[in-house]
């Protein structure tokens, strides 16, 4: 351990003693619900069993349109599925969008932000461009573009909502490792003969990627809204897969008469966004509060 | 196209009462020539919303529904049919028809003119046949109907036209009644395809003020209407000034349009919406049209549809007739043969030619050799998963919400004999590559409106296969070949139902479709709307009669 990483650790310690106390003091009720809420998820994903013993594909035409009840906690849809029991199972796919989507667009963004930012100055200008031409459409639209190419299915929903968002988290990967490339430590860890792998790897990534942790948890759930956005448009899962912006998609065609068939999709993709998002900005005070007095 | 429909006969106001589900009755509208209670006033402006358009208003080129449509409302026909069938004049006086079936001399009305002030003739008839069996028109429902047997027309005297034709077609006037072809003005096609597909000219009731594609057609009356049809609650010009006709895909917003006053009178409303509509004070017009029933087309060269007891278990599985209630609260009914009851020579013994039998699926499946099972529970045999893909229409107005509720409830009644049915939603371009290029397993939402028997010629003939491309299933059949050009020659009515009843039970044993339910003329309206028609003919709407009360 070189003495540089021992400073970063040591401040680390310190910082978790102070702040913890301080949080203690105003910790709110809204990242403890989100932990609980996206526990629940995380069950739903393991096994969607525990929580319920319909099956998510069963129909049942002649309970069709059914208002919640005890027997359907969520009601049923047009061929009388139970409307939880889709929910539930719908977490894995919408989730696994979700967390695999930020994680094909971080890596991707690391890789393009790594080489910008440390490549010379032509590389990083070429990166630069390429990433402002992207930043020319929105996301979403970068999105739809990579579906059209790749077809219609959740493996492409994945991909088009990661690469579409990829150079947002590019730009900021850059940046930070601009920061930190010239950054005393850094300097540092060269002036012990650290080849430039072990300098990257133990000394830049790690300080850069910080921000980028925050970052990500808030863009699980942008990933989330934007695959449902993409299967609301028949771009993602096909039916009668339970895929939350494809239930949306169904639902509305029985929104006058049957409201829970869209009610309670559009109620999931909602929690689970304020729970990723509260959590993610829970995540960003602790780590501004160690940044500041680091 | 196999999506065309085409024109029905639909002989009396078939659907006027449903019983709904819920044991609502739905009352219905009237066709022909119903009329509401109090005295009809002129003027007003009507607001029409549509499900979709074609960029082309003129139904002779192409020739699907939404031409139709507004062919309706621009131009007459040359005879009118009746209620049962019945061929009556209409802008032709009276007819003749040879022995052999051969010549057609008609006598047409001398007191007439378009509207774009020309007159109406034999000559303007003549140009019309010659137009629709012209290649260049690209009129595939027309052309399809009488272009195999027309030779040609003579003008005998201005009002007096012969038609000869090169093999006999007892459909002739049942065709010649459709909204699909009504008689334009030469003057109006001689301006090129173009400028006509934007503004068909009729002697019809209304014609077109203006024209924003894919958005609305405005139509206003022709003050000078004197050629009301013999089904027409009055003579003379329509009662409306204007007619707004907008195009809204969405069947959501058309009925959410309806109950907020913003339109009068609605295309289609969802089904799961009419208790409420009903329950408003609205009214629903229903008008089964004749034809072949909307259904899934299989494609019998592709494996493993191929073999006919793969599709005959997909029939006996899918229960459609449970499911068909459900998905659409129990607005159609399940029509399991060949054609709509209401098609002349409608055999009503195939009706329940495949009761829903899982049991009896899965033993034409074991004798098919398809006896083994996946992981998933999926018949295999040698290995291949016993899969049909049922591609459908994912833009918004391509495929309606209860369409999509089927077509997922008989997936899985269908999984019950292991037939694994995947469901794959496209965009309206790759869908018509699919069709254009018949690699296809089975076409979704597949129907033809007409008013004749011929409709089993237009949709499972091998002319059909080779020269229009109507024939979705692709089946090729000599003998059924030969029985429908038999049947179509036939002048004696008793032997041309049996032909055409013989021919409905090969098809039906072949099991070329999955059939669902008839094709419908569906309007919801206004309660101060009144005289809303369907046609007799291919039940499309008439506003010659509306008109609004205050």
């Amino acid at each position: 351990m070189t003495a540089i990483d021992s400073h970063t650790s040591l401040s680390g310690v310190s910082s978790r003693a102070a702040s913890t106390t301080r949080l203690l003091g105003r910790l709110r009720i809204g990242p403890i619900l989100s932990v609980v809420f996206l526990l629940f998820l995380v069950v739903a994903v393991v096994d969607p069993s525990i929580l319920t013993h319909y099956q998510p594909l069963a129909v049942d035409p002649a309970h069709s349109l059914e208002a919640p009840s005890v027997a359907h906690w969520f009601g049923t849809d047009q061929s009388g599925r139970d409307i939880f029991a889709r929910v539930v199972y719908g977490a894995s796919a919408s989730l696994s969008i979700g967390v695999i989507a930020t994680a094909l667009g971080m890596a991707v963004a690391v890789i393009l932000g790594v080489i910008g930012g440390l490549g010379g100055r032509f590389v990083d200008g070429v990166i630069s461009r390429v990433l402002e031409i992207l930043f020319a459409f929105p996301a979403l639209l970068l999105a739809l573009l990579f579906v059209t190419i790749f077809g219609a299915s959740v493996t492409s929903l994945i991909i088009s909502v990661g690469l579409g968002s990829a150079p947002g988290y590019a730009r900021m990967v850059r940046g930070q490792v601009i920061a930190v490339k010239n950054a005393p430590y850094v300097e540092a860890s060269y002036v012990l003969g650290h080849s430039r792998a072990r300098i990257l790897r133990q000394t830049i990534l790690p300080n850069a990627m910080r921000p980028l942790l925050v970052l990500g948890t808030l863009g699980i759930g942008q990933s989330i809204v934007w695959a449902s956005s993409l299967s609301f448009l028949g771009l993602g899962a096909a039916p009668p897969a339970p895929e939350w912006g494809a239930m949306l998609a169904a639902g509305r065609d029985f929104i006058s008469s049957a409201w829970w068939g869209e009610f309670f999709p559009g109620a999931m993709i909602v929690l689970v966004t304020l729970a990723t998002t509260s959590l993610g900005r829970y995540l960003a005070r602790r780590l501004e509060g160690r940044g500041s007095e680091a | 196209m196999s999506r065309t429909p085409t024109v029905p006969r639909t002989l009396s106001v078939a659907a006027l009462a449903l019983v709904l589900a819920s044991g609502l009755v739905a009352c219905a509208g009237q066709s022909g020539s119903t009329v509401a209670s109090s005295k009809p006033v002129y003027g007003g402006t009507l607001t029409y919303l549509q499900d979709r358009s074609e960029t082309c208003l003129d139904p002779e080129v192409g020739g699907d529904i939404p031409q139709a449509m507004i062919g309706q409302q621009v131009t007459d026909d040359l005879v009118y049919e009746g209620p049962g069938g019945k061929i009556e004049p209409w802008l032709a006086k009276s007819w003749t028809v040879s022995p052999n079936g051969l010549t057609y001399t008609f006598t047409v009305r001398d007191d007439v003119k378009f509207t774009d002030g020309t007159a109406f003739n034999a000559a303007a008839v003549k140009t019309n046949l010659d137009r629709v069996v012209d290649p260049k028109t690209g009129s595939s429902t027309d052309g399809g109907y009488i272009a195999p047997f027309y030779a040609n027309s003579k003008v005998l005297s201005p009002y007096v036209l012969q038609v000869n034709l090169k093999q006999p077609d007892t459909a002739l006037l049942n065709v010649l009644a459709q909204g699909y072809i009504g008689i334009e003005s030469p003057a109006g096609i001689a301006r090129g395809q173009e400028k006509n597909c934007a503004d068909p000219i009729g002697t019809g009731p209304f014609k077109i003020q203006s024209y924003t594609p894919t958005q609305q057609v405005v139509l206003v009356k022709n003050k000078n209407y004197n050629t009301a049809p013999p089904g027409s609650a009055h003579s003379g010009p329509a009662y409306l000034d204007k007619i707004i006709w907008k195009i809204v895909p969405d069947g959501t917003v058309r009925y959410a349009a309806l109950t907020k006053q913003q339109a009068d009178v609605i295309y289609y409303p969802p089904a799961q919406d009419w208790k409420a509509l009903l329950a408003s004070g609205q009214k629903i017009l229903t008008h089964e049209r004749p034809g072949s029933p909307n259904g899934i087309t299989f494609n019998v060269t592709k494996a493993p549809l191929n073999d006919v007891s793969v599709r005959q278990a997909i029939i006996y599985a899918s229960d459609e007739a449970t499911n068909l209630k459900s998905a659409y609260f129990g607005t159609y009914p399940y029509v399991g043969s060949p054609l709509v009851k209401g098609t002349p020579d409608y055999d009503a013994s195939l009706q329940n030619a495949y009761p829903a039998s899982v049991s009896k699926a899965n033993s034409l499946l074991d004798a098919a050799g398809w006896t083994t099972r996946d992981a998933a529970g999926y018949r295999t045999k040698n290995g291949v998963e016993l899969k049909v893909t049922i591609p459908y229409g994912s833009d918004a107005g391509q495929t309606a919400a209860e369409d999509l509720t089927l077509y997922q409830d008989i997936q899985a009644s269908e999984k019950k004999a292991g037939i694994n049915i995947v469901l794959q939603p496209i965009g309206t371009a790759a869908l018509n590559n699919l069709y254009s290029s018949h690699d296809y397993q089975t076409l979704a939402g597949d129907y033809w409106i007409t008013n004749t028997p011929d409709v089993l010629r237009t949709l499972f003939s091998t002319q059909a296969l080779k020269f229009y491309g109507t024939n979705g299933d692709e089946y090729s059949n000599p003998t059924l070949d030969k029985l429908l050009n038999d049947a179509l020659s036939e002048q004696d009515a008793t032997k041309r139902t049996a032909l055409y009843q013989q021919a409905q039970k090969l098809v039906s044993g072949a099991a070329l479709q999955l059939n669902l339910y008839p094709a419908q003329e569906r309007l919801a309206y206004n309660a101060n709307i009144h005289g809303i028609t369907a046609d007799y003919a291919v039940g499309l709407p008439d506003f010659h009669d509306t008109w609004i009360s205050k």
